[in-house]
């Protein structure tokens, strides 16, 4: 809604810097002499009529004379001048029947140049007190109507900045415009060169180039001769007009009808080929078909961009739109000044013509941008991806090693366990066998120890991460038959144990060793009839495992490596070993563990 | 070998091998003095045994793995071929060896530590006869791993033969749980859990059986 309402504010803006020969009203010399009136000539020859300046008369009337009186009260201290703020096209100006001065070859451009301005010094031996009559003779070219403002007379100091702000206006400024059109040519012209296979680049070109031929009016005071070719440097021109509707389809991204494009060419060129041949003037081609049809170009080429810009939604459609409508409306201005409609003799679309190469210029440098943002998003992009790639690579690079790591481990893991298994286990099942046979309960008692230590062990190395239940399980398995055989009832509940993570070997063999001896020292020390083994959350984030029995106090076993080892064991656990004894007799020990283990024990 | 096969509880009649020889007296010490079985025989060697195991005449074959001339399996698989109605039993050191499993693949139905004392090994023997089957966290943790390893062939896969129920059993067992845990959790019997047990196992026999078939017929060894 904002950016709308920006929009529509620029439009506006626009426009108004557009109307602004209409609205904007040039200081008016102070202190001069201003001369109202003047005594027109009639062309047919007739009598000189008083009449009110500013006066125009229809184009292709040849020439009128105008006599204006001012009357001087003393001999002037200072040189005097005649200022003529806008005269079309050519004045000769007189004094007291004396030439003074011909604005000449600058006022006989066609259209470049539609109106001038003039400063002409009047000689003080010329000058005389009283009543004094200046001449102009205006003629024209017979296509912009005639026309003549108002004069002033007075002091360099009075009149010299108005006439130079006219110069500006009327001259340098249009020399300007050429400039512009030059430069935004070449733009185009490299944007071609580099983009050849972008056809709205090539009919920019041409129809900038061909566009050059309107500004031929600048250069009669190179040559004489420059000025007859004029009219047909204005017919040539045409072609840049006809090119700007193909240039529109262009830019609403749509394919241009070959008709357009041959008539593009072929309508100038045929145009060029009437007036030389003679049959038909030249003056009339310009004024009844070229003027015509270029405002018919330019409002062609609006109503395209206009849709383009909503229906297509195409956003250079839309950058186009409002210099292209200006130009339409300086091009109806003109036609209506050529008719004499309005007054003043003014061109408007020259210029309007700045902002129509302006967005020219706009659209060169937004696709050059968009191009190096989109280059830009496509590096980011590249390297977003290239970036993940590689995470993604070093992930399943790490994940493979750990894999390999973990491969080599298990098959380490599976010879040891195969090696303890049948070699060293079957022979302490044999002399367990052999100790019962001749009946030595110490060898069988030891040989039995050693059986089940082993069975600790090598359960422990099975035993994969977050698989602390697993090992529990086993030691479960086992010791419910040591303790059948002790004749001490087992409770045994680990269902709540959290899981704990990071479990190797080497911890499962530290928990299940710390948990065995509190066991076994419950059975030997503790003359426990119940040992209950349950695993649950320490309620501070980790895990425990309590181990109670209903014997002898724990503590009552003192000075054994036994407790020691269980504290040494449970550090490596990145946990804590705690003994309560119980007056009424029995203990309970509880291992703390992290959920997550320490790396290395 | 007829005996004993009238009346009301038939005498079960064992076969006993196992080639460490202290490890076979004691083992034949303790089934002699077993009231309910006779001991067909106690063999040191595979081919010893094996002419007992082609015959109808034993009920329950107690064999260690790793013998002087082969491996238990051979001697289950010879028992069960012979006479599906036959149990076989396992000696091993630890009841979580992989070599269990195979041994349960190949027919049996129970495992033996070798230092049971006579208690144990009676009441294995009496469990199996009614039907029970013993599971260790780590037997179930193996077969839970191949449930959820890749499908090895088109043939039955062990997982779709498997009852939810049976599935359920051992993943518990897997995680360290207790019978009676697993049965509280599971709303079923304590006694029902080994019943289960036994099924299983008697699927991965039959299952190991049909990839055994697959997979020589996949080989061009058996036409089907």
């Amino acid at each position: 809604m904002k950016r709308r309402l920006a929009w529509y504010l620029a439009a506006l803006l626009l426009l108004a810097v557009a109307a602004a020969p209409y609205w904007v009203q040039l200081p008016r010399p102070h202190g001069a002499l201003e001369l109202p009136s003047a005594l027109v000539d009639d062309a047919g020859g007739g009598p000189a009529v008083q009449t009110a300046l500013p006066h125009s008369w229809p184009r292709g009337a040849g020439e009128r004379g105008y006599r204006m009186d001012f009357w001087l009260s003393a001999v002037p201290a200072e040189p005097l001048y005649l200022f003529i703020p806008m005269l079309a096209q050519r004045a000769v100006v007189s004094l007291g029947g004396h030439q003074l001065a011909d604005t000449g070859n600058r006022s006989r451009m066609i259209g470049v140049t539609s109106g001038v301005a003039a400063l002409v010094a009047l000689p003080a031996d010329r000058l005389a007190v009283g009543r004094n009559s200046v001449d102009v003779r205006v003629s024209t070219l017979g296509i912009a109507p005639g026309y003549l403002s108002r004069a002033y007379v007075g002091t360099g100091e009075q009149l010299g900045p108005h006439y130079r702000l006219r110069l500006f206006l009327l001259e340098h400024l249009r020399q300007m415009v050429l400039a512009m059109h030059l430069l935004v040519t070449i733009a185009v012209f490299i944007a071609c060169v580099y983009r050849p296979r972008e056809p709205l680049y090539g009919w920019l070109l041409a129809m900038l180039v061909t566009g050059v031929a309107n500004f031929a009016g600048l250069f009669v005071d190179l040559h004489p001769r420059v000025t007859d070719l004029v009219p047909y440097a204005f017919l040539f021109g045409t072609m840049g007009s006809l090119m700007l509707p193909v240039v529109a389809v262009l830019i609403n991204g749509m394919r241009v009808p070959r008709l357009l494009q041959a008539a593009a060419v072929a309508v100038p060129a045929g145009l060029v080929v009437l007036a030389a041949t003679g049959a038909v003037p030249a003056a009339t081609l310009v004024v009844g078909v070229a003027g015509p049809l270029r405002l018919l170009c330019v409002l062609a080429a609006a109503g395209l961009v206009a849709w383009g810009a909503w229906s297509r939604r195409v956003q250079e459609a839309r950058l186009m739109f409002v210099p292209l409508v200006l130009l339409a409306l300086a091009g109806v201005h003109d036609v209506v000044v050529v008719g004499r409609v309005l007054p003043g003799p003014v061109f408007l679309a020259w210029y309007l013509r700045p902002l129509f190469l302006v967005a020219i210029a706009v659209l060169l440098m937004r696709r050059f941008g968009l191009s190096l943002r989109r280059l830009d998003d496509a590096n980011a992009h590249l390297q977003r991806r290239l970036a993940q790639r590689e995470a993604e690579l070093a992930r399943l690079h790490e994940e493979e090693r750990r894999e390999a790591t973990q491969r080599v481990r298990d098959e380490e893991r599976q010879r040891l366990t195969a090696d303890l298994h049948d070699g060293l286990s079957g022979h302490l099942a044999s002399i367990v066998a052999q100790a019962e046979r001749e009946r030595s309960a110490g060898i069988e008692r030891s040989a039995r120890e050693a059986l089940d230590d082993l069975r600790l062990v090598i359960h422990s190395l099975d035993i994969g991460d977050r698989e602390l239940p697993v090992a529990l399980g086993g030691l479960r398995e086992r010791m419910a038959r040591q303790l059948k055989r002790a004749g001490i009832a087992l409770d045994w509940s680990i269902a709540r144990l959290p899981e704990v993570s990071g479990v190797t070997p080497a911890h499962a063999l530290n928990v299940l060793r710390i948990v065995q001896e509190a066991v076994t020292n419950a059975i030997v020390h503790g003359r426990a009839a119940r040992i209950a083994i349950r695993g649950e959350p320490d309620g501070e984030g980790g895990a425990r495992i309590v181990v109670e029995n209903d014997g002898a106090p724990f503590a009552s076993h003192p000075g054994g490596r036994g407790l020691e080892n269980m504290r040494r064991r449970a550090a490596q656990l990145g946990g804590a070993v705690a003994i309560e004894a119980w007056e009424a007799g029995g203990a309970r020990l509880v291992l703390t563990v992290p959920l997550q283990l320490p790396h290395r024990s | 070998m007829q005996t004993q096969a009238e009346g009301g509880t038939a005498a079960c009649r064992v076969l006993l091998l196992e080639d460490d020889e202290p490890l076979r007296q004691r083992f034949t010490r303790i089934l002699q003095a077993w009231p309910e079985g006779t001991l067909v025989a106690a063999c040191a060697t595979l081919a010893e045994a094996l002419p007992h195991l082609r015959g109808p005449g034993i009920d329950l074959l107690i064999t260690d793995l790793r013998l002087p001339d082969g491996h238990g399996t051979q001697a289950i698989r010879t028992l069960r071929a012979g006479n599906p109605q036959a149990e076989a039993m396992v000696i091993s050191v630890l009841a979580d060896d992989r070599s269990v499993l195979e041994a349960i693949e190949a027919g049996a139905t129970g495992y033996l530590l070798k230092d049971a004392d006579s208690i144990e090994l009676v009441e294995a023997i009496e469990e199996l006869r009614a039907g029970h089957s013993p599971i260790s966290s780590s037997i179930a943790r193996v077969i839970v791993r191949r449930l959820n390893g890749p499908a090895s062939a088109p043939p039955p896969p062990l997982a779709a033969a498997l009852t939810p129920r049976e599935t359920d059993i051992l993943w518990g067992i897997a995680k360290g749980f207790t019978y009676a845990e697993l049965a509280q959790q599971l709303g079923i019997s304590r006694q029902t859990v080994p019943v289960h047990v036994k099924n299983i196992y008697r699927k991965l026999e039959a299952n190991n059986r049909s990839e055994a078939v697959y997979e020589a017929s996949r080989l061009g060894l058996i036409r089907l």
